[in-house]
């Protein structure tokens, strides 16, 4: 049945939340408290709850900001993506998709070419590199530091990919393991 | 006497100032919807209140969590402190307060620490309500 799951399901595993459609901001305020309470409660991630917690932040705020599949709503921001926090042997999988537009996945894949195959000390440097460039250039937004914060935060190399659609757009995946 | 110049919120830190001890406390997690809508006013006053006085500036952060978009403001708060300490003899400290059990928060510290050069960055490691 996993193959039979297109990326706008739940996904497959076991687990602990998914959610999938538009994500608000007072969607993000529900979920991240239930969620954060629920992970320091579990014993299998009482100890890893905040860098779960922020790996799932980063990811749902990137969907909320940034997903070009958008409704316009009075005071808040909908981005249609899919979240979902699952067990995966020792480790937490938190993992993320959404549409992108061919110049976000153009600055997705420059992110993640530097990423990609390097040592977690590497990916440290990489971060403390980027933070340098943001400190340095007043008129940076610090372009992708939190993918690298993502990284940094992953006890396993992320995983992504990026899916063709037929209008054009792409379907982004990403996978983080705590 | 503490000024409240921002209340606490579930995404946004509760941010005082401490005028007898002149501190300014950043306390909670920090993940705005809208960065600079929460962020500016506050950069603005602390502008502001570093510029006051003479006396010793102190930042006290506890933060639990914050997100990338908070690293750049953060960052320039630190900029800013740099700037100030190259042009007047004026002594600024920052406090970054963490949960020993919270890597994540201590990790941040030290990178933040690292981008000092004038500013004293003390890393403290205590229970974090």
């Amino acid at each position: 049945m996993e193959n039979a799951l297109s990326w706008r399901t739940l996904a497959p595993g076991d687990q602990l939340y998914s959610f999938s459609g538009y994500i608000t901001n007072r969607v993000l305020d529900g979920i991240a408290a239930g969620i954060e309470d629920v992970l320091a409660a579990r014993s299998e991630t009482n100890k890893s709850y905040r860098k779960i917690f922020g790996i799932f932040v980063e990811m749902a705020q990137n969907i909320i900001f940034y997903a070009p599949d958008r409704v316009e709503i009075p005071n808040d921001e909908a981005g249609f993506g899919t979240l979902s926090i699952s067990t995966d042997g020792d480790h937490v999988r938190i993992h993320a998709s959404n549409e992108v537009l061919p110049h976000q996945k153009e600055q997705l894949e420059k992110i993640f070419s530097q990423i990609k195959g390097q040592s977690s000390d590497e990916i440290g440097r990489l971060y403390k590199q980027r933070m340098l460039e943001t400190f340095d250039d007043p008129n940076s937004r610090g372009g992708g530091l939190g993918y690298f914060d993502i990284a940094r935060k992953s006890t396993r190399p992320i995983e992504f990919g990026f899916e063709l659609l037929d209008n054009g757009k792409s379907v982004f995946h990403v996978s983080a393991w705590v | 006497m503490t000024d409240i110049i921002a209340a606490q919120t579930s995404k946004t830190p509760e941010i005082s100032f401490d005028a007898d001890t002149n501190t300014l406390r950043i306390v909670g997690k920090s993940y705005p919807e809208d960065l600079y809508a929460f962020w500016q006013p506050v950069t603005d006053q602390v502008q502001t209140l570093l510029n006051a006085r003479d006396a010793l500036f102190t930042f006290e952060f506890a933060l639990t969590y914050h997100n990338s978009g908070t690293t750049r403001v953060i960052i320039n708060f630190i900029k800013d402190a740099e700037r100030i300490l190259s042009e007047s003899s004026r002594q600024i400290r920052i406090k970054w307060y963490f949960d020993p059990e919270d890597e994540q928060t201590e990790e941040q510290g030290e990178d933040y620490r690292d981008l000092c050069d004038g500013v004293t960055f003390e890393l403290i490691g205590q229970e974090v309500s």
